[in-house]
Formats: structure tokens, C-alpha cells, sequence
């Protein structure tokens, strides 16, 4: 999924700029977010994608915020254990290719493990003092 | 275009790479999952993972290659 354009020709200040390029890229996390609950790969595909275009945005803005350190490193977390679910998929087609069997399923498992992981820290980055509040409170975003 | 060359050398290199980075990452688990296949799988497992790191390896040389066609950083024509 590409990354959306966004218009900073009427921005008034750094700070403002980086409110809105944080915004949509968190946008754009959020409307992935139900690929990771429907174990949709390709969905998980393109949401590891906005994980890692929003931590890189919020790692340019961390010292504008506290707690937005927090909200990258646990953008972080997500994006390995979705990268996980993605490299254990690829690794199972090419092994059903070669009749390992046994092999597939033992990936098959690795991988439901990993959408597990992944839930667990989309789940606890909401909570109520979850790593994803200062990034709402940044953003505005308050009814996310 | 200006430097379009070293843009796509930079690709290319940027390709090799990735391909060695996923063979890396197949390697590793495969790796976690070896020692629960029965005996017959686990060596048919152990001779995949042998090529897989053969070929990350054919790949990093390629990288190294690629690597050193890149002009200096700091380059100006």
C-alpha cells in the first residue's frame, strides 16, 4: 500500500508539520489495524509497512513529545512480529514446494504464534497506559 | 539525470541485499523449527538450509562487488 501524500504548503511551524505527518501516518496504522485480528497476510503485510513508515516519522519527533520514544520502540515490536508472520509464510510456500511437510506445519504454528505476539502488543499499546497514548494525545487523535 | 548511475547501483545493491537478508531470516527458522521434524524431514531440512546459506553467502559477495562500484561518499563531479 502506498504512503499518502500529505500537504504541508500551510503548516505554520515545524511542530505543526510534524503533528500532521504523524496524524497520517497513524491514519493509515489504524486502518490496517483489523488485518491483524482477521490474520488477513496481506493486509499484516501492508500494516508492518505503516508501522515502519509511522516509527520512522515519530523517530524525527521524539524530543518534541515525551513518550512518543515509547510509542516507536513498540511500533517496533509490531513491526518484527508481523515481519515474522510474513518471512514464515513465504518459508512455508517454499516448502510445501519441496514436500516438507512436517516443516509446514511447524511454520504454520511459528506463525500463528507471531499474529499471537502481535495482537498481544496492538492490544497493550491501546491499554490505558499503553505506549500508543502519547501518540493519540500528539496527533489529536483522541476518538482512535 | 545527475548521478543516475550511483541511483541505480544503489538499487541494485539495495536488492542483493534484501535477498540475502531473506535467505538470512529463512535460514534462522528453519533453524527453530529443525528439531522438531522426524528424522527423515530434519536431514532433507539440514541439506535446504546448507544451499540457503551457500546461496546468502554467493550473495554477499555480490553486495561486496556491488559495493565496491559505488563512488566514495562525498563524490562530486
Amino acid at each position: 500500500m502506498k504512503a499518502q501524500p500529505i500537504e504541508l504548503a500551510d503548516v505554520s511551524s515545524s511542530l505543526e508539520g510534524m503533528r500532521r505527518i504523524a496524524a497520517v501516518r497513524f491514519a493509515e496504522v489504524l486502518a490496517l489495524g483489523p488485518a491483524l485480528h482477521r490474520a488477513d497476510a496481506a493486509g499484516m503485510h501492508d500494516l508492518r509497512i505503516a508501522c515502519k513508515r509511522l516509527r520512522y516519522a515519530l523517530e524525527r519527533s521524539t524530543s518534541v513529545r515525551r513518550g512518543l520514544n515509547r510509542t516507536a520502540q513498540q511500533l517496533g515490536r509490531l513491526q518484527d512480529a508481523l515481519g515474522e508472520v510474513h518471512d514464515c509464510g513465504v518459508l512455508g510456500r517454499k516448502l510445501e514446494g519441496r514436500s516438507l511437510h512436517a516443516s509446514v506445519t511447524a511454520l504454520q504454528r511459528e506463525r500463528r504464534r507471531s499474529i499471537d505476539r502481535g495482537r498481544r502488543l496492538w492490544r497493550r499499546a491501546f491499554a490505558r497506559r499503553g505506549s500508543f497514548k502519547p501518540l493519540i494525545a500528539f496527533t489529536g487523535l483522541e476518538g482512535a | 539525470m545527475e548521478c543516475a548511475a550511483e541511483r541505480t547501483e544503489l538499487a541494485d545493491l539495495g536488492t542483493i541485499l534484501g535477498k540475502a537478508r531473506d535467505l538470512h531470516v529463512q535460514r534462522k527458522l528453519l533453524d527453530r523449527v529443525r528439531p522438531t521434524l522426524p528424522d527423515g524431514e530434519r536431514r532433507r531440512a539440514k541439506k535446504l538450509r546448507e544451499r540457503m546459506r551457500r546461496r546468502e553467502s554467493r550473495r554477499l559477495d555480490r553486495a561486496q562487488k556491488a559495493l565496491s562500484r559505488l563512488p566514495p561518499f562525498g563524490f562530486s563531479r
